[in-house]
């Protein structure tokens, strides 16, 4: 069995399957194969890091240490940088609400057949 | 198109008006665009006659091009993805809000590899941008249309943006000065984030003083960006120097690789710095074949938590139709091309488990080893490193894009400079069988000033 933590391991059909599975991705089969070849032959190309030497990293910060100070803005109420207004960003708007899709897993209406395809 | 210096005077003495400016532009673009291989710098553009230029400001006038990940309320923003279709941004990136406060005419937004992962330009749904230099070649990438449209002559200036190396790669094949400026030098608030730790917002423009009249503008702190420092952008003249300097050549960016004509264009551009006063001294950054990996590793891992946000609910046109939330998801995101579905499943891997955070842990830890590698050379009194941008000129169109890996290799030189945050500019040192080739300057954080005084002494020196 190989050992899918080894840097150099070959990604199949089935790990980019479950790789794009887990980024919410839908393949086609020919993407399946081509992204296939093309980590392997990315993660060949990239050197592995496992051995190496950070002795000389002992006792120093991660970064530049300006940059891990968080700055905060004062909590203060100010009007909003939006140029438009926020009805014309949704594909459509009622009633106060924004109006999606109608999604038939989600629907009770739609599963018992009475819902419409629409809002 | 002149340099923005000499179209402000022209404009302020009344020899010509702001019109007058974007009908050239509007000419060099129709040329641009002309024939069987136009250039195609841009996505979207607007270069008729505008009323309401305003007369005042340092680019008041001026006709500026903006990266297509960088958002503006008056062109759609597509990050040259189909996924992004139909949608324009409710705001001005802070750059851009910070152009226009300044006169500039932001003239349309131009060409990228999607969502700015590329290094040709050949990855974008608009299709391919071409080098003005040679059209069977890449601009590079991924801010390849800016670069372009500065190399053609369309505008004097133009916003990119930068992860590994995107401005300058692109600005060293297209003949132009590119500027990646010090990490937190200026906000991102409305660039549209691929790796969020490296992403910055840069300049391309065809002088030094340009590039840095343009980063004077752009820069400074905005609360909109927690990583945007409060340090003042130091003064620059626009005068260079390079007489009593210290400039470091690190072997390592010297590999037997190298293409000669960039080796010996690079050799003689130490020499003409050496005549202006320059010391000349060897030095060492030994991390540095580390950094493609560690970059990779680390702009993968990020770039799958970044583009998230495109799931048809947040941001992202909707798959028509979707029977359950998991297939609005799914169907949504199979817009995304090739490339950036590489990049989201690469960090996935890298991150997902079984790998636990190892591989992120050990790019963070190359990424301070290639860091420390550059404090050790500034700390030692060298002024500046010298080092060509890229290995060799701008390939050709289609050279690599059935190879990915191999594409990866052109931002060998760009990609250590962005791990450690410091600014870094790629300027054009000559020509090499027809084909633009960029000398790059790095200095340490903060040091933009520096930096300027140095590449426009380099500037001037090659003239």
């Amino acid at each position: 069995m190989k050992d899918p933590r080894a840097w150099g391991a070959a990604i199949d059909r089935d790990d980019v399957r479950r790789l794009a599975a887990l980024a919410r991705i839908r393949l086609g089969d020919d993407e399946v194969q081509s992204l296939s070849d093309d980590l392997t032959s990315i993660l060949r190309v990239l050197l592995p890091l496992d051995s190496l030497d950070v002795s000389e990293l002992a006792g120093r910060p991660p970064v530049d240490a300006e940059q891990i100070a968080t700055t905060l803005r004062p909590d203060e109420v100010a009007p909003t940088h939006v140029h438009r207004p926020l009805t014309e960003l949704a594909p459509s708007w009622r009633e106060g609400f924004y109006t999606v899709p109608r999604i038939p897993a989600l629907d009770p209406e739609a599963r018992s057949g009475n819902g419409s395809s629409e809002e | 198109m002149q340099p923005i210096a000499s179209l402000a005077r022209s404009l302020h003495s009344g020899a010509i008006a702001p019109d007058d400016i974007l009908r050239e532009a509007a000419l060099a673009l129709a040329v641009a665009d002309s024939g069987p291989d136009p250039i195609h710098p841009f996505i979207q553009s607007n270069l008729t006659e505008r009323s309401f230029i305003r007369a005042t400001g340092a680019l008041a006038g001026i006709p500026i091009a903006v990266k297509d990940n960088i958002a503006t309320v008056d062109f759609p923003t597509t990050c040259g993805s189909r996924i992004l279709e139909g949608y324009t941004s409710p705001f001005d990136a802070t750059a851009v809000k910070r152009l226009r406060a300044a006169g500039a005419v932001i003239v349309g937004k131009t060409n990228l590899d999607e969502f700015g992962m590329g290094s040709s330009t050949e990855y974008s749904v608009f299709g391919v941008t071409r080098n003005p230099h040679d059209r069977s070649r890449v601009p590079g990438g991924s801010s390849g249309g800016s670069a372009a449209a500065v190399a053609a002559g369309i505008v004097p200036a133009a916003l990119g943006s930068e992860t590994g190396g995107s401005v300058r790669q692109p600005a060293a094949f297209c003949g132009v000065v590119g500027l990646r400026p010090t990490y937190g030098r200026v906000s991102r608030s409305g660039l549209i984030a691929f790796a969020s730790s490296l992403d910055q917002v840069g300049v391309l423009a065809r002088t030094v003083a340009d590039a840095a009249l343009v980063q004077s503008v752009v820069a400074g702190h905005d609360q909109r960006d927690s990583t945007s420092s409060r340090r003042q952008l130091p003064e620059f003249d626009g005068d260079g120097d390079l007489d009593g300097t210290v400039i470091g050549v690190p072997g390592e960016y010297f590999p037997d690789h190298l293409d000669p004509g960039v080796r010996s264009l690079c050799r003689a551009a130490l020499r003409r710095m050496e005549a202006c006063g320059a010391t000349i001294r060897e030095v060492s950054l030994p991390h540095t074949r580390l950094a493609i990996t560690a970059y990779h590793v680390i702009a993968g891992a990020e770039a799958s938590s970044n583009l998230a946000r495109f799931d048809g609910v947040r941001y992202g046109a909707s798959a028509i139709d979707p029977p359950t939330p998991g297939d609005l998801y799914e169907l949504t995101r199979a817009r995304f091309g090739p490339e950036v579905k590489r990049r989201i499943l690469l960090g996935t891997h890298l991150l997902s488990h079984g790998h636990g955070s190892a591989h992120y842990q050990r790019a963070q830890k190359a990424r301070a080893l290639v860091s420390l590698d550059f404090d050790y050379v500034f700390a030692s009194g060298v002024d500046a490193i010298f080092t060509p941008t890229t290995p060799a000129p701008a390939f050709r169109i289609g050279e690599h894009i059935g190879d990915p890996a191999s594409m990866y290799g052109s931002d060998e030189f760009t990609v250590p400079a962005s791990l450690a945050g410091v600014p870094a500019l790629s300027l054009p040192i000559g020509f090499r069988d027809g084909l633009p080739v960029g000398g790059q300057l790095i200095c340490g954080r903060w040091e933009e000033a520096r930096l300027m005084r140095i590449a426009a002494g380099l500037e001037t020196a090659l003239l």
